[in-house]
C-alpha cells in the first residue's frame, strides 16, 4: 500500500516537471513587412500641422516611434512561441488635446502559416490600429466586400465636403455602443492615408480637425 | 466582617447605580443632512451632459455617468441611532481620457462639499464654518486650492447666477492643462475654467 502511494506521488511529480518549460522554443518570428514599416509617414521628433474647423493651426509633436517584438505562447502551457513586430507612434498636441497612438503590427503576417504554408492574404496588409484620447477607432469595410480578405481596404470617400482617395476609413466605436445622449460630442471617423497619415478626425457635431499640407 | 460586607455591597450597589444612570436615555435620532440650499450645488438630476467651449472654439461634453445617495447609520452603546447624509453625482469627458467633474455632499465630518475635477484637482469646502478645507491626499500630486470663495451674483455672458463657487489654485503647483481657476454654480455645476495654458472654457447653453 505504502509503496503504491509513493508511486502516485512521484508519477504527479512527474507530470508536473513534465508541464514545465527547460527552454522555451522560438518557431517564428515575423517582421513588419516594407509597406508596413512605411504604413505610418511620422518621425520621431516632427511637429504635424492640422487645423480645427478651418479656423486655427495647431502642432501635433510624434512623441515617439518605437519598435519592439511581442512573444506570444501557442496555447497556455505550451512552450513554443512566436513573435511579432510593433511599430508604435505617440502624437501629442496641447489644445485641442489630443493624445494620439498608432500601431502597426505584423500580428497577421502569419495567419495562415500554420494551417495552409503557403499564400497568407494578410501578409503585407495595412494592420493599422488608432486610438485618440483612449478611444477606438475600428477600421470601415463596404458591405459589398469579404471582409475575411480585405480586412484593410483602402477607399476613396467625402466627409464633410472634403475628398480623399485611397485611404483608410475609420469609426469611433461609440457609433456602435452608441445610445449616449445625441447633444453630447464624440469623435466619429477618421481618415488615413499612407502619405500623409492623418487626414481627418470627425466629431459628431460635424465639427474637424484636418490636416494642414 | 459583616460591616466590611456592606461596604462592599454598596460601593457595588453605587456603581451599578452610577452605571446605568450615565447613559441610555432615549434620545431623538441624531439625522444628519445638508440644507436644502446646500443640496442645491448638485447639477440637476435630470442633466444627462453637458458641453464646454474654449475660446479657440473647441468642444467638450461630460455625460452623467451616476447619482450616488448614501444614508450611513451608526448605533451607540445605548442603542440610539445617528445617520449621515452623502450625495455624489459623477460626469466624465466624452473625448479626453480621464477627465471628469464629480460633486459630493456630505455630513460625515461637517457639512461639507468636494469637488474633484480633470484627474488630479480635488477641492474641497466646508459649509459649517464656511472654508477651505485640506483635500485630504497629502500629496503633491493632488494639490490643494490657494483659496475657495462663494460669490453673489456672478455674471457671465449676460447671465447673472445667484450664488457660484470660485476655485482658485497656485500655477506652481500645477500642470499647463490644469485648471488655474474653475466656477462652478448651484444647480449647473460647472460654468467655467481656465487652465494654467491661458486657454479657457465656458458653459454652452
Amino acid at each position: 500500500m505504502k509503496k503504491i502511494h509513493h508511486l502516485s506521488i512521484l508519477a504527479f511529480a512527474m507530470l508536473l516537471l513534465s508541464a514545465c518549460c527547460d527552454e522555451s522554443i522560438l518557431l517564428h518570428s515575423y517582421s513588419l513587412t516594407d509597406t508596413q514599416k512605411n504604413a505610418v509617414p511620422y518621425e520621431e521628433g516632427d511637429s504635424i500641422s492640422f487645423n480645427y474647423n478651418g479656423e486655427f493651426e495647431f502642432q501635433s509633436e510624434v512623441l515617439s516611434v518605437s519598435n519592439y517584438m511581442e512573444t506570444m505562447y501557442h496555447g497556455i502551457e505550451s512552450c513554443q512561441y512566436s513573435e511579432y513586430e510593433n511599430k508604435w507612434i505617440q502624437l501629442k498636441s496641447q489644445h485641442p488635446e489630443l493624445d494620439i497612438l498608432l500601431n502597426v503590427s505584423a500580428y497577421d503576417n502569419d495567419y495562415y502559416y500554420d494551417y495552409e504554408m503557403s499564400y497568407n492574404p494578410y501578409v503585407d496588409s495595412i494592420r493599422l490600429s488608432i486610438s485618440v484620447n483612449h478611444k477606438g477607432f475600428s477600421i470601415v469595410t463596404p458591405s459589398d466586400v469579404n471582409w475575411a480578405v480585405e480586412q484593410f481596404l483602402f477607399v476613396d470617400t467625402t466627409i464633410l465636403g472634403f475628398d480623399f482617395e485611397n485611404v483608410l476609413l475609420y469609426e469611433h466605436y461609440s457609433n456602435w455602443l452608441q445610445a449616449e445622449d445625441s447633444t453630447a460630442i464624440y469623435f466619429e471617423n477618421l481618415v488615413y492615408s499612407l502619405e500623409n497619415g492623418i487626414e481627418l478626425i470627425t466629431y459628431t457635431n460635424d465639427d474637424y480637425i484636418k490636416f494642414e499640407n | 466582617m459583616i460591616i466590611s460586607n456592606l461596604k462592599i455591597r454598596s460601593v457595588f450597589a453605587i456603581a451599578l447605580v452610577l452605571t446605568f444612570s450615565s447613559c441610555c436615555t432615549d434620545e431623538p435620532a441624531d439625522e444628519r443632512d445638508l440644507s436644502e440650499a446646500q443640496k442645491e450645488w448638485l447639477p440637476d438630476s435630470n442633466m444627462e451632459s453637458f458641453t464646454m467651449i474654449s475660446d479657440f472654439g473647441v468642444q467638450e461634453s461630460y455625460t452623467h455617468l451616476d447619482y450616488l445617495v448614501s444614508k450611513y447609520l451608526e448605533e451607540d452603546k445605548c442603542g440610539n441611532i445617528s445617520s449621515d447624509m452623502r450625495y455624489k453625482t459623477s460626469y466624465q469627458s466624452t473625448l479626453v481620457h480621464n477627465n471628469t467633474f464629480n460633486l459630493s455632499l456630505e455630513t460625515l465630518n461637517q457639512r461639507e462639499i468636494t469637488i474633484e475635477f480633470g484627474t488630479y484637482q480635488v477641492a474641497r469646502y466646508n459649509f459649517d464654518d464656511n472654508e477651505m478645507l485640506e483635500n485630504g491626499y497629502g500629496s503633491d500630486s493632488y494639490p490643494n486650492p490657494l483659496f475657495i470663495e462663494i460669490i453673489q451674483n456672478w455674471e457671465m455672458d449676460s447671465v447673472v447666477y445667484p450664488e457660484v463657487m470660485h476655485i482658485q489654485y497656485d500655477a506652481d503647483d500645477i500642470d499647463e492643462l490644469d485648471a488655474l481657476e474653475l466656477v462652478m454654480a448651484k444647480e449647473y455645476g460647472l460654468l467655467y475654467y481656465r487652465q494654467k495654458d491661458g486657454v479657457s472654457f465656458k458653459r454652452k447653453f
